[in-house]
């Protein structure tokens, strides 16, 4: 179950004051396709032993993860940019591994508190 | 007036919204939030992905702000602040990089080709309103 750590909610909460609901949906399912991307990119560079590709993406998702609420896949990706460039291979696979939980687990939050209404 | 409105002074109103902002990003997220969050204080906001197409905007219709990412594939922020900066129409917006890293590094050589200020990404609403406000009531 996706915990506080994973997602907050606040810096969504604002926009979706401000915005018709119809739009609010649009942005964000527009927005989970898009960085769901950036994800599986990093994924497919580790598995074909780009380690560049890797922190190019995990860069990425600095922002694209932390600016949406994902603040602790946000600095996963922050670590894994870092291993990536040290070519610290085997801690890039752990980090890896440890970010693709933490944006599953914040999106999935994401969408249950902003999506998945009656 | 009800105790939770802003002052009319705070209150987006026709005065910020002459206050274009030009964000230049490669990435499209950061982009549709920047002009979420900036249209929904008042601001206009275009977005470049692309350094050519940020320097076409400036040069048809002048910014108050920059906002300009560092790590971008064509070309990086600090190339294009330097374009930027050669520019005369752009010789006087102020120029703040959003970046994801910030280091001393960064700082230096943003400072040396003619940036003005530093974001760090994941971007705060509230500071970057801050910041936002601060920049489009002066030039440099």
């Amino acid at each position: 179950m996706p915990s506080a750590a994973d997602f907050d909610e606040t810096p969504l909460s604002d926009i979706e004051k401000a915005l018709p609901r119809a739009d609010f949906v649009t942005f964000l399912e527009e927005y989970l396709v898009s960085a769901a991307g950036y994800l599986a990119r990093a994924s497919a560079c580790h598995a074909a032993g780009e380690l560049a590709g890797v922190g190019e993406e995990a860069h990425q998702l600095i922002s694209v993860a932390g600016s949406y609420g994902l603040q602790r896949a946000s600095e996963l990706a922050r670590q894994l940019e870092t291993a990536c460039r040290a070519q610290d291979a085997a801690r890039a696979a752990g980090l890896l591994r440890e970010l693709t939980a933490a944006a599953q687990a914040g999106w999935a939050a994401l969408r249950a508190r902003f999506l998945d209404q009656a | 007036m009800t105790e939770t409105e802003p002052p009319p002074a705070e209150r987006p109103g026709a005065r910020d919204r002459a206050k274009v902002i030009l964000g230049i990003d490669d990435s499209t997220e950061d982009l549709g939030l920047l002009n979420l969050i900036l249209m929904g204080a008042g601001y206009s906001f275009v977005g470049a992905s692309n350094p050519d197409d940020a320097c076409n905007l400036v040069l048809r219709a002048p910014p108050r702000l920059i906002l300009l990412d560092i790590q971008m594939p064509q070309a990086n922020g600090f190339e294009t602040c330097q374009r930027l900066r050669s520019m005369p129409e752009a010789q006087h917006i102020p120029i703040a990089f959003l970046t994801a890293r910030k280091s001393r590094a960064d700082v230096k050589r943003g400072l040396e080709v003619g940036g003005n200020d530093f974001i760090i990404k994941p971007f705060d609403r509230d500071k970057l309103l801050a910041r936002v406000h601060h920049w489009t009531t002066r030039r440099v």
